[in-house]
């Protein structure tokens, strides 16, 4: 049977959340009325959706860091540090990459072995293998949401887990997963595991559990803005159709450009939430997440807290409610404890020195960015939309299969890779091959003349070494490498 | 003209275990084939089985694998002895990339994975030239 945008019927969903639930022993412990019910002593203060709201009606911004480690203990004491000594409005759980492709066997060994060694050996928080009890531990030592944060394609046990033990929030999108988080696994059971993670999303908001789902997901960190938006816009769809009502559309990493950065933090809900409504999704809350840059980081510590403070002043320039800082230690693995508490209170300050300001930078580059980014992203969602004769799923499936939706530095397969980008003179972020996006000649036309600007000034073509450098050169130099 | 360019050795390339880290082994491959040499290139998640298959189905001199997750040394055991198995004992091993989470002493990381069969092993923000360099090197 084709695959389609539509909800799961009850006798499906409930079929199918039996099989996942025997994935690991731990799934015995998911019982959804029991999870409601722990659900409703953490609301108000300890729901991601409802705080996420209420920084949208007041105007204010949230800022939060996540990690995760292996043991339970250590856990708990990351949190309570990054909560006491860092001040974070809210926490995120990272999950260790063996969880996330379902090896739960080997994030057992994993964390076996570092409660041995006494220090984290694998990359995150083994949250299938702890269960529910234990994890609700972990929730109930903050006063702070928590969101789920897994990035790969079958999510549903993590999810199931994740959410009985109190995360009122989880990142998750079939786009992203395919793209960047498997090598085989198909677009259609990407979709499909997702359609599930929604729905299950959705039995807790129809109960009066508001979840959050955050769309966006990892892009290499050269990608323009457009292609994240449409990456992210188009399972806002799906998950809204399975019943989600709260969207958080996350932006994975600023490039650095101020006016791009800025206009794509404006841009970014807005269009989510046309979309939403157009497709007939009414009554939906919306809001953006804007993290720091996501690549890499530079080797000193110091100038760490530049790029973490830097996009700490962009979030606030974009009124982003969510900014995401990530630590000085970025470029060491996993960090410390302290060291992410510290670029908390980095980020924080600057917050606190300009939330009163109502601070804005030149209107008018911002005003061009914004104008390009919604004119490349309505191109690209109204050809999904029409490829899929309104139904999101079909729509995407066959924009993939064109390079419609496409990206470079895929770890799947199947994707075209055609699309390409490269910083302009100014170090924002242009495409340089467009790939089978259906681009206007005028959004052609804007992006070759402002990569004609560097190629003049370089004195020589825009080439693969100049991708190399702009993926690297927050890491080591000016933004624009010359 | 075509024709004169030696092609140098075949190298397989591959982010190993669940990792799918692609962009640094992309890099990598790009700087390879640039200094000569033919790629097979296996991308993200790939096994210790189809590092070796495609060594030996491509006749390759050395595999070389990319691991960031942080736990390259429970992906990578035995990889040598497979080699051995498989009756590729010359084949050179190279490993780069984050090999280990938290704070160790480079010595230390360099000698276990050597002590697994490594021929090179490689820092995270290693300059490629030296691999190349070292490649050179090896495959005389």
């Amino acid at each position: 049977m084709e695959l389609r945008n539509r909800r799961l019927s009850d006798e499906a969903f409930k079929r199918e959340r039996k099989e996942v639930l025997g994935m690991w022993p731990t799934g015995k412990e998911v019982d959804l009325d029991d999870a409601i019910g722990f659900h409703k002593t953490l609301l108000p203060d300890r729901n991601y959706a409802l705080k996420v709201a209420g920084a949208k009606k007041s105007g204010t911004q949230l800022v939060r860091i996540d990690s995760g480690v292996a043991s339970l203990e250590g856990e708990i004491e990351l949190f309570r540090c990054l909560q006491d000594k860092g001040g974070a409005d809210l926490l995120g759980t990272i999950v260790d990459s063996f969880t996330r492709v379902c090896e739960f066997k080997r994030a057992e060994e994993g964390l076996k072995e570092s409660i041995k060694q006494g220090r984290t050996v694998i990359n995150g928080y083994p949250i299938v293998v702890h269960g529910v009890a234990k994890t609700r531990k972990v929730i109930e030592a903050v006063k702070l949401p928590v969101q789920l944060r897994p990035p790969t394609p079958d999510i549903r046990l993590v999810m199931e887990i994740g959410l009985a033990s109190g995360h009122s929030s989880s990142t998750g999108a079939p786009v992203s997963a395919f793209f960047n988080f498997t090598k085989n696994v198909s677009l259609e059971t990407c979709i499909r595991n997702f359609q599930y993670c929604y729905r299950l999303m959705a039995y807790y908001q129809e109960r009066g559990i508001p979840i959050a789902v955050e769309l966006g997901g990892t892009f290499p960190h050269n990608a323009p803005y457009s292609m994240v938006f449409t990456m992210a816009i188009i399972p806002a769809l799906i998950a809204a159709e399975q019943g989600v009502k709260n969207f958080i559309f996350g932006i994975y990493g600023m490039p650095g450009h101020l006016a791009q950065d800025v206009a794509a933090i404006n841009t970014y809900p807005r269009l989510g939430e046309e979309y939403l409504k157009r497709l007939g999704f009414k009554d939906v809350q919306v809001a953006v997440m804007a993290s720091c840059w996501g690549g890499m980081f530079p080797e000193d510590a110091a100038e760490s807290y530049a790029v973490i403070c830097l996009s700490a002043v962009a979030g606030m320039l974009g009124r982003a409610q969510i900014i995401h800082l990530k630590t000085i230690e970025e470029r060491h693995t996993i960090p410390n404890k302290e060291a992410s508490a510290a670029s908390l209170r980095a980020g924080k300050k600057v917050i606190n020195m300009l939330k009163d300001q109502k601070a804005n930078l030149d209107n008018r580059a911002v005003a061009i960015e914004a104008e390009m980014m919604e004119k490349e992203t309505r191109a690209i969602m109204d050809r999904v939309i029409d490829l899929g004769d309104g139904d999101a799923v079909v729509g995407l499936q066959k924009a993939v299969e064109s390079g419609v939706v496409d990206q470079a530095f895929s770890a799947t397969r199947y994707a075209k890779g055609k699309v390409m980008a490269a910083r302009d003179n100014e170090g924002a972020i242009r495409y340089l091959d467009y790939g089978n996006l259906p681009f206007s000649k005028e959004i052609v036309e804007f992006h070759r003349q402002k990569l004609a600007e560097r190629e003049k000034a370089q004195g020589r073509k825009i080439d693969y070494k100049n991708v190399v450098d702009d993926l690297l050169s927050i890491s080591r130099g000016p933004l624009v490498t010359r | 003209m075509a024709g004169n360019k030696k092609v140098r050795a075949k190298l397989v390339t591959g982010v190993i275990g669940e990792d799918v880290h692609i962009v640094g082994i992309r890099i990598l491959e790009h700087a390879l084939r640039n200094a000569g040499y033919e790629i097979v290139s296996l991308g993200a998640q790939t096994s210790q089985e189809e590092f070796i298959n495609a060594a030996r189905e491509t006749d390759a001199r050395a595999i070389l694998v990319s691991s960031l997750s942080g736990h390259a040394h429970v992906l990578v055991e035995g990889l040598r002895g497979k080699c051995v198995e498989a009756g590729l004992k010359n084949m050179l091993l190279y490993l780069g990339g984050q090999l280990i989470i938290g704070e160790k002493e480079w010595p230390e990381v360099e000698k276990m994975y050597k002590g697994m069969g490594f021929n090179r092993v490689y820092k995270p923000d290693v300059d490629i030239s030296e691999v190349i360099k070292d490649l050179k090197a090896d495959l005389k």
